[in-house]
């Protein structure tokens, strides 16, 4: 026996194909957004980087040192005054590199003992990384000029990822969340109430193919699309702008059960309201908070007290930490919570949107 | 021995408190094109949709070839659909549409050769929504074939079609039921039943008012043919008035029932002799749609487009 779920994947890919305007919002929406805030946001692109210099020591040894780093064309150096606090600079600044020539480094180099320079930095960065490998070039010749082979000078490197996050960084997961939920919720409601007011449901119910093989299809089919989308925006948030992810098991099922809770709660939408366009502006009203007040362009802790409790409530703000926590900072508690809250989410809505999704008339 | 697909006991259908099918029974027999006729709002779709499995009856009993409608889907193998105000996939194929709903059953179709039986083999590659009206009709009723059904519904299949198209229609109809297919058609056109039908139920506000073969309709319930006498007058009616009473004038024509040995020779005879003048003698004989009017007393509206139940 062939396949019913099959043959209505296969139609769904057609329509889908042909449908200037899902592909627009399904792929092209979420590509757009990646690189209009990518390029506002990820800082600098190839060419040359600030390298922020703290100077304590004052020798004629730091002096090389600059002048070394000042010779190279990858970075431009910036000073920042000895009295100044690096963390605040760092954290004021935005910063994803920062270097420190302590008080002593040109006394014990001339002493022919190690000498030490600090630097902080985000190594998922690539003008952090890029500074880092101008800085021990420089400290490399330096080792060699003044004792031939031995390395005298050492960098200790310290990480700043967890302050300084990047922006694009922490925006990616949420663009994944909010693409899912776009896309799936309004797929579902178009469908159904177009389905239901053009009388092709009244067709199918004359088949053998039961309501569940269609819901079956039509999620598998969202299932898809989302791991599609994922791929091109996380492809494209990696090349450009050296976004830093990773892709985890926890990530995974927070997508799957995501795309299985907006996929549910676009059906119970559209299972309350049969007119088209309403269901559509409904479908609206209750995507377009959740894309602002779910912390995908803002985070939640920038945002008023009683904003913070709107958003608790929104199921969007549960997707998009999740995937956050997954994603970024390797929280698996935190993500393994979020995933629970979404799973229990999506098992309600599938409960309601199957209620309410009827084929058969009264 | 004859057989009966569909049998149809004490059907009823009640919406809040609103009874759209009040309790009918009927039969239909295999090969038959058997209708459903009657205005809007009279009942056909919703007692189509409850032998179709679309709807659940209040109250009654449906057998279809065999089965209870609670079997479904032994049912829904073996029938074909094509529902009021069909539509398909706007954005497959004229094939596209015909293979999907073939792929929803078991066994195989030769889909080519559907789309030439419905002539749309020219434009298997036309996306389902650039069709004309009577196309998209046409691929319904492919649709309604895929399986190899023995019985074919088609429910109000030329409502909203032109002239050409709806002919198109008919000559499917009468194509289905020279290969042996039962046809149930459920249609508001009178003169599509009377054309087409071998077995007619009229209905109104959900019940059965009458039922047999055209023929055996208009016979029954028809009335005797009309005598129409364009032009005739007020002069040509004092010369009828007195042997036949019965005589009307409709605007400037006289209506003469023709009946009880009347000949409208003798009409013309007297209609000559008194000099009236008139431009034409036309003889009506009773439609269904007299037939309606007879039996429930109320002019039969036919509304083009939009008609749902």
């Amino acid at each position: 026996m062939r396949s019913r779920v099959l043959v209505d994947l296969k139609a769904t890919v057609l329509e889908f194909k042909r449908s200037p305007s899902a592909v627009f919002w399904t792929l092209a929406f979420p590509i757009l957004l990646i690189l209009i805030f990518g390029a506002i946001y990820s800082g600098g692109g190839p060419g040359t980087y600030n390298l922020h210099v703290q100077d304590l020591d004052g020798s004629f040894e730091s002096q090389q040192l600059l002048e070394g780093l000042n010779a190279s064309d990858l970075v431009e150096v910036k000073m920042v005054g000895p009295d100044r606090d690096p963390e605040k600079v760092i954290s004021d600044g935005g910063l994803t590199s920062f270097l420190i020539i302590p008080s002593g480094f040109g006394a014990n180099l001339s002493a022919g003992e190690n000498a030490t320079l600090e630097f902080r930095m985000d190594a998922g960065s690539q003008a952090a990384l890029t500074n880092y490998n101008v800085v021990k070039s420089v400290a490399d010749s330096m080792n060699l000029a003044v004792q031939g082979s031995d390395e005298l000078i050492e960098i200790e490197d310290a990480s700043i990822v967890s302050q300084q996050l990047r922006f694009i960084d922490f925006f990616v997961p949420g663009v994944l969340a909010l693409t899912i939920m776009n896309s799936t919720v309004n797929y579902m409601v178009i469908t159904i109430t177009e389905y239901k007011n053009h009388g092709l449901f009244r067709k199918m119910m004359t088949t053998p193919l039961r309501r569940s093989e269609w819901l079956a299809s039509r999620i598998l089919w969202q299932v898809i699309l989302a791991f599609v989308s994922v791929a091109i925006i996380m492809g494209i948030g990696i090349m450009l702008f050296d976004v830093q992810l990773s892709i985890n098991i926890m990530a995974i099922l927070l997508l799957l059960a995501g795309t299985a809770l907006f996929t549910a709660l676009g059906m119970a939408i559209a299972g309350l309201i049969s007119d088209e366009q309403a269901a559509g502006a409904v479908a609206g009203a209750v995507v377009f908070p959740m894309m602002f007040l779910s912390g995908i362009f803002f985070q939640l802790e920038a945002m008023p007290g009683y904003l913070q409790t709107v958003a608790m409530a929104l199921p969007l703000t549960y997707l998009v930490e999740g995937l956050r926590d997954a994603m970024i900072y390797g929280n698996m508690a935190g993500a393994a919570y979020n995933l629970a809250v979404v799973s229990g989410l999506a098992v309600v809505f599938a409960v309601l949107g199957t209620a309410l999704t009827k084929w058969k008339q009264e | 021995m004859v057989e009966v697909v569909i049998e149809v006991e004490g059907l009823r259908k009640e919406y809040d408190g609103l009874v759209a099918v009040d309790g009918i029974d009927f039969s239909v027999r295999r090969g038959q094109v058997f209708s459903l006729l009657g205005p809007n709002g009279a009942g056909k779709t919703t007692t189509v949709e409850m032998l179709e499995c679309l709807r659940s009856p209040s109250a009654g009993r449906v057998s279809i070839l065999g089965h209870d409608i609670s079997q479904e889907r032994s049912i829904k193998d073996r029938i074909g659909v094509l529902p009021q105000g069909f539509n398909a996939f706007d954005l497959l194929t004229v094939r596209e549409n015909v293979e999907y709903f073939a792929g929803m059953f078991d066994g195989s179709v030769d889909v080519d050769g559907l789309l030439r039986w419905v002539k749309l083999d020219g434009r298997q590659k036309e996306l389902f929504k650039n069709l004309s009206g009577g196309m998209k009709q046409r691929v319904g009723i492919a649709i309604s074939l895929v399986n190899d059904p023995d019985i074919v519904f088609l429910d109000e299949p030329t409502t909203g079609l032109d002239p050409s198209a709806r002919r198109d229609v008919w000559r499917m109809v009468e194509s289905l039921s020279g290969q042996g297919k039962t046809v149930f058609l459920t249609t508001h056109y009178m003169e599509e039943a009377e054309v087409l039908s071998d077995y007619i139920c009229i209905m109104n506000n959900g019940r059965i008012i009458c039922r047999g073969t055209p023929r055996e309709i208009i016979t029954e319930h028809g009335g005797s043919p009309v005598a129409f006498v364009r032009g005739a007058g007020e002069k040509g009616l004092r010369l009828l008035q007195e042997a036949y009473p019965d005589a009307a004038l409709v605007e400037d024509d006289l209506k003469v029932p023709v009946h009880n040995g009347r000949r409208v020779s003798e009409i013309l005879n007297m209609l000559d002799t008194g000099e009236a003048h008139y431009d034409e003698i036309v003889i009506k004989k009773s439609t269904l749609e007299d037939v309606f009017l007879r039996i429930t007393g109320k002019e039969y509206i036919q509304e083009v487009e939009g008609d749902e139940e």
